[in-house]
């Protein structure tokens, strides 16, 4: 059971969760990192998306369905983001932390109890596109093809989405307000459509991240994106608070340790996450590529 | 104006009080049928109504309110007041909601849910409250063994028949399994699934490799998939449920286990097929209580109006609810009763039914409804009718405990009511 091929072939299983986890922690990292808000609701967004994908699919019934329902997907979760930061946590700025918790703790209950109502309780099925099934030999063993093509998409995605972050002019406007809000708005910047931007990219980011997991669960379901949203703060706790890379490294070695605790003793695959985290928090409380907190 | 006397008073208060008593006994002497007719029960479902089990729960409700439509809230001469409580999926709140229904409502009859955990509380409970009826779905197989009491009663197979009776009937088709690899849910009714199954294969000398269990709250099964396609196991084995179930069959499929070794999981109800799709599920092998294709007449006779009602095909949740408010109904209109101490006597000696498996039996001695659990094949997606049609029936079992046996070593029937 513990050859060479059983081994790699959880490492690179755990590669594959972890960045789609990171995918999902980015978005929560930029949130926080930029935002100083902790979004309860991001589980939920993470679902919306998937459930969005589902609806573009059964809506049209043209080759590349799936594509354009991901595109399709990813923008209007950006629009369901910007409603949201204009309209709710907007108000909450300036304010004490714990009304924006509320706020996206509250989100999270509307929108699962929403979509349960509106797509029904039933769990709703989501095929992978033809072109991506089956699998393809990595040498030692075979993979499916659909899992390396998320793989590689989502580090596409967080390597774009640290680029705009560090090297665009807007990511450094982004990150201006996110270092010291006062002086890049006296500098001209429009900190609240910087905000906006960032909430609504986040929210992209949870919805990308629930599209792309959407067909290797075996059905929909409203209540989806609880347990996935707890992973995701531990990714974002281990790689350091607002760190894009940090979001990626901790998820690929959360993945990991997740997939190999799997292999020697499956009960404690998901507990062994917590323990990782806080023997990594003992020595780096920052985080792996967070900044230190000054005493 | 006149003036009333002490002694005018006191004739008139006499004479209103006499004239309340004459009513108040002609009344109760001339209408004993009106009042009994006026008489209101109280059928509780308290159930997982929200949560990931929300589905089941939602079916269940569907088929509890078809029935009392149908009837227009009457079992037999009484009125019936139907409530719903949510368990959330947690024992603790599943039991407060219990404890505040019977406290508040003291009804006659509580439906349940299939979380094992869930229902093992509640079940607990009952036995301590001594009543009132209890209907559970959980499958763990101590809820009518050593853990239940007088009060509860199943129709939903315990996971003793669902292992034995799918694995075996599996087994039968494919002798040549020898080794096989396990997969189970991380939680009471994995381990008791498992402990049922293990029975089956040590019986026939197959070798397990090795048995996993996943945590109830994973996201992903693709670590145990991996192992299992490196494993060189004939047979993958999975006992997984919710939303498991799917997880695991799809990623089953994804990872191309079908190619390699059969993939039989112990049970899968319609709302879980529906999730997984007709492409994972074909060649995969299945148990399940119930097939709304099985050419019965109660069957035939229940599938249409529910769908008819509701405007989609019942699962086995439905079937089972809709079928214990029958049993219910027979015997308070056999007894005229909705005393549990009458009625549940008149349960146990309920014998032969016609049920949605065709021929059952009430097992008395430990409140089990013995039926036919089956085992069923995924189809292709080119060969189904209709949207719903998954599966293949290929056979199946009537395998259940015996009195005597470990864990069920007792009579129900000599426990005082």
């Amino acid at each position: 059971m513990f050859n060479l091929a059983a081994v790699l072939a959880q490492v690179f299983n755990g590669i594959q969760f972890g960045v789609l986890i990171a995918l999902l922690a980015t978005g929560l990292s930029l949130i926080f990192g930029m935002l100083g808000i902790i979004n309860f609701a991001h589980g939920s967004l993470y679902m919306l998306g998937a459930y969005f994908l589902w609806s573009v699919m059964q809506a049209i019934d043209v080759p590349g369905k799936f594509w354009i329902g991901l595109v399709v997907s990813f923008f209007l979760m950006g629009l369901v983001g910007l409603l949201i930061e204009r309209f709710l946590l907007r108000r909450t700025y300036g304010q004490p932390e714990v009304y924006a918790i509320l706020i996206t703790f509250g989100l999270l209950l509307v929108i699962q109890q929403g979509v349960g109502l509106t797509y029904g309780t039933i769990p709703l099925p989501l095929s992978i596109p033809a072109i991506l099934k089956g699998e393809v030999s990595l040498g030692l063993f075979k993979y499916p093809l659909y899992y390396l093509f998320t793989m590689i998409l989502g580090l596409a995605v967080i390597f774009t989405v640290w680029f705009f972050i560090e090297r665009s002019a807007l990511g450094a406007m982004i990150r201006a307000c996110a270092e010291d809000p006062e002086t890049a708005s006296t500098l001209g910047i429009k900190t609240r459509n910087v905000y906006t931007l960032t909430f609504a990219l986040g929210a992209a980011l949870a919805g990308l991240g629930g599209s792309l997991h959407a067909p290797m669960i075996g059905g929909l379901q409203h209540t989806q994106g609880g347990e996935i949203l707890l992973i995701s703060f531990i990714v974002v706790v281990v790689g350091g608070m607002g760190s894009v890379r940090g979001a990626l490294l901790a998820g690929i070695l959360m993945g990991v340790i997740r997939g190999l605790a799997g292999l020697f003793w499956a009960p404690a695959s998901e507990f062994v996450l917590f323990v990782a985290m806080g023997l990594i928090l003992l020595f780096r409380p920052q985080g792996l590529l967070g900044r230190k907190i000054s005493g | 104006m006149a003036r009333y006397t002490r002694r005018t008073k006191g004739a008139l208060w006499a004479s209103v009080l006499a004239a309340a008593l004459t009513l108040g006994v002609f009344g109760l002497l001339t209408a004993p049928g009106a009042w009994a007719a006026d008489k209101e029960i109280v059928w509780a479902v308290v159930d997982d109504l929200s949560g990931p089990y929300s589905a089941t729960a939602d079916e269940c409700l569907r088929a509890q309110k078809l029935f009392f439509e149908e009837r227009d809230y009457k079992l037999g001469p009484f009125k019936v007041k139907f409530i719903t409580r949510d368990t959330e999926l947690k024992p603790a709140v599943g039991v407060r909601r219990l404890q505040e229904v019977i406290a508040e409502e003291k009804p006659v009859v509580v439906t349940s849910g299939c979380s094992s955990a869930v229902q093992l509380a509640m079940t607990d409970i009952i036995g301590k409250t001594r009543g009132p009826i209890f209907w559970t779905d959980g499958w763990d197989t101590r809820l009518t063994g050593d853990l239940g009491n007088r009060y509860t009663f199943r129709w939903a197979s315990p996971n003793y028949t669902i292992a034995r009776a799918s694995l075996s009937a599996f087994l039968d088709k494919f002798p040549d399994v020898k080794k096989v690899i396990c997969i189970m849910l991380d939680y009471a009714w994995g381990y008791d699934m498992y402990e049922n199954a293990k029975a089956v294969l040590d019986e026939r000398k197959i070798h397990v490799m090795k048995v996993s269990y996943i945590p109830v709250t994973a996201t992903d099964a693709s670590v145990f998939m991996t192992e299992a396609k490196q494993s060189g196991a004939d047979a993958y084995v999975m006992g997984l449920y919710g939303k498991l179930f799917g997880i695991g069959l799809r990623q089953a499929h994804e990872f191309g286990l079908k190619s390699v070794m059969k993939v039989f999981t112990t049970t899968g109800t319609l709302n879980m097929l529906r999730g997984v799709g007709c492409e994972a599920l074909e060649g995969m092998y299945l148990g399940d209580h119930w097939n709304h294709a099985a050419p019965n007449p109660w069957t035939q006779s229940f599938v249409p109006k529910y769908q008819q009602k509701w405007g989609v095909i019942p699962g086995d949740y439905a079937a089972k609810k809709y079928f214990e408010a029958q049993i219910m109904e027979r015997v308070i209109e056999q007894t005229g009763s909705a005393d549990p101490k009458v009625l549940i006597p008149a349960l146990e000696n309920l014998g032969e039914l016609e049920g949605p498996t065709g021929k059952e039996r009430m097992a008395g001695w430990y409140h089990q409804i013995e039926h036919n659990f089956l085992l069923l094949e995924g189809k292709a997606c080119k060969n189904m009718k209709y949207s719903d049609d998954y599966v293949s029936v290929i056979g199946g079992g009537m395998i259940y405990p015996k009195q005597g046996e470990k864990g069920f070593d007792f009579d129900r029937r000599k426990d005082p009511l």
